[in-house]
């Protein structure tokens, strides 16, 4: 969706008469009163001009939007509440009310009781930020305290800064951050079940299926194993944890789970950065997993055999599909192109 | 799908389960079951009361549109992207019940046909797009806000009730013409700084 300025040197005044048709024939077409006649009409005027079609789809955009912006607003929603149905006179609102309070009675009698449901509170604006990236780019961003960050693809982020502390949250995909160091206020990134802790330094993390890998590029970080129900506690020296140095890594499973600290190999956590997806003897299924998330059509290993073979390989992350030109050559594999996956098959001997 | 079966597949103890999900569950699926089964404890009633107050008793009536947007929040991917819960739920709703309204479904599927024809989509509503523009949604909040009070009500009748001209007038006693008028006004004002087209273009 990014052709919205296909015609933006249009002049302003012909731009709002567009904009003011495009309003009518949406009112129109709405409105209950739209004849067949109307809709061969606005099928011509949609046709008629490229800047037409961008328009009207910008219109529609926005007229549909409307429902989640006013549901998610309280101000809104009460007025919206206000406003009357138009059919409800007609209807018998007693016999209604009572159905749904059976209906209530039966869903909660049918669920077994558990805890309360909170939603989640609203933080103060001032200090959260959320950051994203598309899928097959890489972003680099300048946090408010000056730290970099540089977002793999299809990845989110929030991240909430105050005085005392400055907390992010990974929500999928990979990050690299630079921190500044700030003694008075620790920098966390919590991922799943996982926290990593530092001062300043730089540190990668990445999450996956299977759990969370963190790479330290410079300096010392601290990894921890977050319980699963209670929040992070202030005083944690309980719990279970792991320090890196430059060159270490450390994989975290789903719920937190550390496994051994490892040296890493420095080009691989870093390459991406550059556009580069570069792996040397890594199994297959591990590079199929970051490929993937820099693909719109995703690749699939149909065989269990070939999630262990190891391929050494660069890829730009912009042709990905070198990965599957690299295996037809080196592998016995056969590989077929389905409307939305790549499958890869193991030859049959 | 029922009240019931909804209500079965949220509880992991329960012995149906197994035939709705052979394969062992994974610790996020579970999680993502939890999310649904307090959402459906929590709102349901509110649900379907509100579906009444908006809708009347249908047809589609409150409880079908609640339980259909319910099947839908199932297959949503990605929950834990979406901050309001219940506003999104609410909202599956209200595209439900528009979907179930014999004229304004007409119509959307009419325009999403025509758009398609010259390559032009509207995004649906997912939660990577609440996620990421946020602050566009409520950037049209305050444009909604914004609106003089009659284009507002029309805004909010036509788009969230599904209301026809027909049903706006007989409920204001505004006249069809100038029901029009606010309408036609209102979209150009609404969609002055389009939100959708700076999805792509996140924070930064």
């Amino acid at each position: 969706m990014n052709d919205n300025n296909k015609k933006s040197t249009q002049d302003p005044s012909h731009q709002a008469e567009i904009e003011a048709q495009a309003a009518a024939w949406s009112a129109l077409l709405y409105s209950g009163e739209a004849t067949p006649a109307d809709q061969i009409k606005f099928s011509i005027w949609l046709k008629a001009d490229q800047a037409h079609q961008t328009a009207f789809r910008r219109l529609e955009q926005t007229w549909r939007d409307v429902d989640y912006a006013v549901l998610s607003d309280e101000e809104l929603s009460q007025n919206l509440e206000e406003l009357h149905p138009a059919s409800v006179h007609q209807g018998r609102p007693k016999a209604w009310g009572g159905m749904i309070a059976a209906a209530g009675v039966m869903a909660a009698s049918l669920l077994i009781a558990g805890a309360v449901f909170l939603w989640p509170a609203q933080h103060a604006p001032s200090t959260e930020y959320r950051y994203a990236s598309p899928l097959g780019e890489i972003k680099t961003i300048t946090l408010p305290d000056g730290s970099a960050m540089d977002l793999g693809s299809d990845t989110q982020v929030i991240a909430d800064f105050s005085d005392k502390e400055r907390s992010i949250k990974v929500v999928n995909g990979q990050a690299f951050f630079d921190v500044v160091r700030d003694e008075q206020r620790p920098f966390s990134v919590k991922v799943s079940s996982t926290e990593v802790r530092v001062l300043g330094t730089s540190f990668e993390v990445v999450k996956q299926k299977s759990g969370v890998e963190v790479f330290v590029v410079e300096g010392i970080v601290n990894v921890l194993d977050l319980p699963d129900r209670a929040p992070p506690q202030l005083a944690d020296e309980g719990l279970p944890s792991a320090r890196l140095t430059q060159g270490q890594s450390v994989f975290a499973d789903a719920r937190g789970t550390l496994g051994a600290v490892r040296p890493f190999e420095r080009e691989h956590a870093q390459s991406w950065r550059q556009g580069m997806l570069v792996y040397q003897n890594a199994p297959l299924a591990d590079i199929v997993e970051e490929v993937n998330r820099y693909r719109h059509k995703k690749i699939e290993l149909s065989d269990a055999p070939l999630d262990d073979i190891l391929v050494t390989v660069s890829l730009p992350i912009h042709d990905t599909d070198l990965l599957l030109s690299a295996l037809e050559i080196s592998e016995p594999v056969t590989i077929t192109m389905n409307q939305d996956i790549v499958s890869v098959n193991l030859n049959a001997e | 799908m029922t009240a019931k079966s909804l209500c079965h597949f949220a509880d992991a103890s329960s012995s149906s389960v197994s035939t709705l999900s052979p394969a062992p569950i994974s610790f996020p699926q579970k999680r993502r079951q939890k999310t649904i089964d307090d959402l459906y404890r929590d709102c349901w009633g509110d649900l379907t009361a509100w579906l009444y107050r908006r809708y009347g008793v249908g047809p589609p009536e409150p409880e079908e549109i609640a339980q259909a947007a319910f099947a839908k929040m199932m297959e949503v991917p990605d929950l834990s992207l979406i901050r309001n819960l219940r506003a999104y739920l609410f909202t599956t709703a209200v595209r439900c019940a528009i979907d179930g309204f014999r004229g304004q479904g007409r119509a959307q599927r009419f325009i999403d046909n025509e758009l398609k024809a010259h390559q032009e989509e509207v995004g649906e509503i997912t939660p990577e797009r609440v996620f990421i523009a946020r602050q566009e949604f409520s950037a049209l909040a305050n444009r909604v806000k914004a609106l003089d009070p009659k284009q507002r009500e029309v805004v909010l009748r036509s788009r969230i009730m599904g209301q026809t001209y027909d049903e706006i007038s007989q409920e204001t006693g505004w006249s069809k013409s100038a029901i029009g008028r606010y309408l036609q006004s209102a979209l150009v004002e609404l969609a002055a700084s389009n939100p959708a087209t700076a999805l792509n273009d996140t924070k930064e």
